[in-house]
C-alpha cells in the first residue's frame, strides 16, 4: 500500500501487447497502424483495444491498488516485462523501462480529470526528425560548421505533450482615426487633402481550438513556433497510441493560461476589424472587445524533442509530429558573421564605385 | 594704355585677352556667345598658348541697355567659376552702364588678371581642360555616399541572414485559428470629422543671368566657358 509520508506509490501500468505474439508493440507513424517489431504484424486500433482492452482488465483483476488523483512527488512502477522497479517524477504519463525498453502508460495520469479529450498521433519518425536536423544547415551560412552533425543530438523524444485548445468567441466594437488623402494638381500648384474620419468597427469573430501547451516543462515559446497542427487528423484519445512515444499530463490550471489564448483572440479580432475600414491610415484609439471561451479541450499533441549539446551547451529543437514543422533557435558563429558583414560590405562599396565611374563616363 | 595693360596680361598670364564691341541683333544669349567663341576662333586668337588659351569681354549694343559677358577659352577656364565671372562682370557695370568705356575695360583687364594671379579656384581643383580645349573632371571616389550605401545594405542582409538562425517567436495572434464563415461585422459607422487642404507650387526654371557656367564647344571646335551675362 502507499506510504504517504514519503509520497512514494506503486504505480499501476498499462501497456499494449501484439495480439499474436504477445510481445510489446508499438504505435506506428508511417503505417498508422500498431506494428509488433517481432513478429511483423500489423494491427489497426479496433483489433488493439479487443486484445488490450482484456489485458488490462486481467491485470485489474490481479492488482489492487487504486491510484489517487494526484500525486506531488515521484511514482515506482513495475516494469510488465522484465519486473525491474522504475521511477518516473510525476508528470510523466507514458514512458520507456530502461531496461528493456517496454512503453509503460500510466494510468492514473491519464484518468479522471486527466483524462485527454482529443490525440493527433504522430505522423513523423524519429528518422524524420534527424534528417530535419541534418538539413538545417541549407540557407544558413552563419551556422557554425558541424552544428547539425547527428552526433550532436543527446536526446530524441517522441513526446505527447499536454495541450488546452479553446474555443474562443470575440464580441465588441473597436474606434479608429482614420484618414483618406487625395492630391491634385492645377498647373504650377500642388494640392493635397486630408479628410479624418471617426471609424466604428464591430461584431463578433470565432476562433476554434486556440493551442496553449499545458506543461511548464516546455517551453510555449517554442511550442508556438511549431503550431499549426491539422485538427483534421485529430480523433478521440485512446491510451494505445502512446505505445513507443513518452507522454506528460498537464500540469497548467486551463483557467489561468486561458489569458494566453484570449489575448491572441482579442488581437487577431481588432487586427479583423481595423481590415474591414478602407483608409489609407488608420489608428485604434480605443476597443470594447470581450473574449468568451466557449468550449475547452485536452489534447496530447506530437512533439519530437531535440536536446542537442554543441561546446558543451544545451540546444532544444523541437519537430511538429504531424506537419514536421522543425524549429529551434542555432546559435551563430562569430568568425562567419564578421567574415561575411566584410565580404558583404567590400562587394557592395565595389559595385556603388562601379555605378558611379559609369555613370561619370556617360556624363563625359 | 589700355593696349599696354593688356600686353602685359599676355605676357604674364601666357594666355590672350581679347575685347570686342559690336552691335548685333540676338533672340538667345547662346547667340552672343556663338559671337564669341566665333571671334575668338576665326581671329586665331590664343594660337601661341597651349589649348588656346585666353579670355574674352564681348559687349553687343544692339539693345538700348547693351549686353555685356566673359568667355574664358583653353586653360583659363580653370581660373573662373560663376563666383568669379559674376564678381568681374559687377565690378565693371557701373563704368560701362554710365558710358566709362576705357575704365570699365581696364577694370575688366585687371580684375582679370588678379584672379589669374592667385590660381584657380578650390571648387576647380578637380577640373582639367583637355587637348580638345574642353573643361573636364577628373573622376573621384564618392567615399561618403559609397560608404553609406554600403553600410545599408549590409545591415540589412546581416539581419536577414541572422534571423534565419534565430526561429523560435511568441505567437501574439490566432490567425490561423479563425473560423473565417463566423466573421460577423455588424456595426460600422464612419463618421466625417473634418479635412484640411495644404498646397505648394513648384517653381519652374525662371530666366535670367547667372545659370551656372558650363563648357560649350565652339564653332572651330574649342571649348570655352562663359558667365552669366549681364544688360546694362
Amino acid at each position: 500500500m502507499a506510504n504517504k509520508e514519503t509520497k512514494e506509490k506503486t504505480e499501476q501500468s498499462l501497456e499494449n501487447r501484439c495480439p499474436a505474439c504477445k510481445a510489446s508493440i508499438s504505435y506506428n507513424p508511417k503505417v498508422g497502424k500498431w506494428k509488433c517489431e517481432y513478429c511483423g504484424s500489423e494491427f489497426t486500433l479496433e483489433e488493439m483495444q479487443k486484445e488490450n482492452d482484456n489485458a488490462s482488465t486481467e491485470k485489474k483483476n490481479r492488482k489492487e491498488q487504486k491510484p489517487e488523483d494526484t500525486y506531488d512527488g515521484y511514482i515506482s512502477y513495475k516494469c510488465e516485462s522484465c519486473g525491474a522497479e522504475i521511477i518516473a517524477d510525476d508528470q510523466t504519463a507514458a514512458t520507456f523501462c530502461v531496461y528493456c525498453g517496454n512503453t509503460a502508460i500510466l494510468q492514473s495520469k491519464l484518468s479522471g480529470k486527466f483524462s485527454p479529450d482529443v490525440i493527433i498521433p504522430f505522423k513523423k519518425e524519429k528518422t524524420d526528425a534527424t534528417n530535419a536536423f541534418k538539413g538545417l544547415s541549407k540557407g544558413r551560412p552563419l551556422m557554425p560548421k558541424g552544428f547539425n552533425d547527428s552526433h550532436n543530438i543527446e536526446k530524441i523524444r517522441g513526446v505527447y505533450i499536454p495541450f488546452w485548445l479553446y474555443d474562443i468567441t470575440v464580441s465588441g466594437d473597436v474606434v479608429m482615426d482614420a484618414k483618406t488623402v487625395e492630391k491634385w494638381t492645377v498647373g504650377d500648384t500642388h494640392y493635397t487633402k486630408t479628410n479624418t474620419f471617426k471609424v466604428t468597427r464591430g461584431g463578433n469573430i470565432h476562433f476554434s481550438k486556440i493551442p496553449v501547451d499545458g506543461s511548464t516543462r516546455f517551453a510555449n515559446d517554442i511550442m508556438n513556433t511549431i503550431e499549426p497542427f491539422d485538427y483534421k487528423e485529430m480523433i478521440p484519445y485512446n491510451h494505445a497510441y502512446l505505445s513507443g512515444f513518452y507522454a506528460e499530463k498537464y500540469d497548467e490550471d486551463p483557467n489561468v493560461i486561458y489569458p494566453e489564448a484570449s489575448n491572441r483572440a482579442l488581437n487577431s479580432a481588432r487586427i479583423i476589424l481595423k481590415d474591414d475600414a478602407r483608409y489609407a491610415t488608420k489608428v485604434i484609439v480605443s476597443d470594447q472587445l470581450e473574449a468568451k471561451e466557449t468550449e475547452r479541450k485536452y489534447a496530447m499533441l506530437p512533439v519530437w524533442m531535440v536536446n542537442v549539446k554543441y561546446k558543451n551547451k544545451m540546444h532544444i529543437f523541437a519537430m511538429n509530429g504531424q506537419t514536421g514543422e522543425f524549429i529551434g533557435n542555432i546559435p551563430l558563429d562569430k568568425g562567419r558573421t564578421l567574415l561575411y558583414t566584410i565580404i558583404i560590405f567590400t562587394i557592395s562599396m565595389a559595385i556603388c564605385i562601379l555605378i558611379s565611374y559609369l555613370i561619370f563616363m556617360g556624363g563625359n | 594704355m589700355l593696349k599696354e595693360k593688356m600686353s602685359n596680361f599676355i605676357e604674364e598670364n601666357k594666355m590672350d585677352i581679347v575685347i570686342v564691341t559690336d552691335s548685333f541683333y540676338y533672340a538667345t544669349d547662346g547667340k552672343n556667345e556663338e559671337y564669341a567663341s566665333d571671334f575668338y576662333d576665326y581671329n586665331d586668337f590664343g594660337m601661341q598658348f597651349e589649348n588656346y588659351s585666353g579670355v574674352l569681354l564681348l559687349r553687343n549694343a544692339y539693345e538700348q541697355d547693351p549686353y555685356f559677358d566673359m568667355y574664358s577659352f583653353g586653360n583659363a577656364q580653370l581660373y573662373f567659376t560663376q563666383t568669379e565671372y559674376d564678381s568681374i562682370l559687377d565690378g565693371i557695370y557701373d563704368d560701362l552702364h554710365s558710358g566709362n568705356y576705357l575704365d570699365g575695360f581696364l577694370s575688366f583687364v585687371s580684375r582679370t588678371d588678379s584672379y589669374i594671379k592667385s590660381g584657380p579656384p578650390s571648387a576647380m581643383k578637380n577640373y582639367y581642360v583637355d587637348e580638345k580645349g574642353y573643361l573636364k573632371q577628373y573622376y573621384r571616389i564618392p567615399w561618403l555616399i559609397s560608404i553609406g550605401i554600403s553600410s545599408i545594405l549590409t545591415l540589412i542582409i546581416m539581419i536577414i541572414l541572422v534571423n534565419k538562425n534565430k526561429m523560435v517567436t511568441k505567437a501574439r495572434q490566432a490567425e490561423d485559428y479563425v473560423n473565417k464563415d463566423s466573421i460577423h461585422i455588424t456595426n460600422r459607422k464612419d463618421v466625417f470629422v473634418g479635412s484640411h487642404t495644404s498646397s505648394y507650387t513648384s517653381s519652374s526654371s525662371s530666366g535670367g543671368g547667372g545659370g551656372g557656367f558650363s563648357s560649350h564647344s565652339g564653332s572651330s571646335g574649342g571649348g570655352h566657358s562663359s558667365g552669366g551675362g549681364r544688360h546694362g
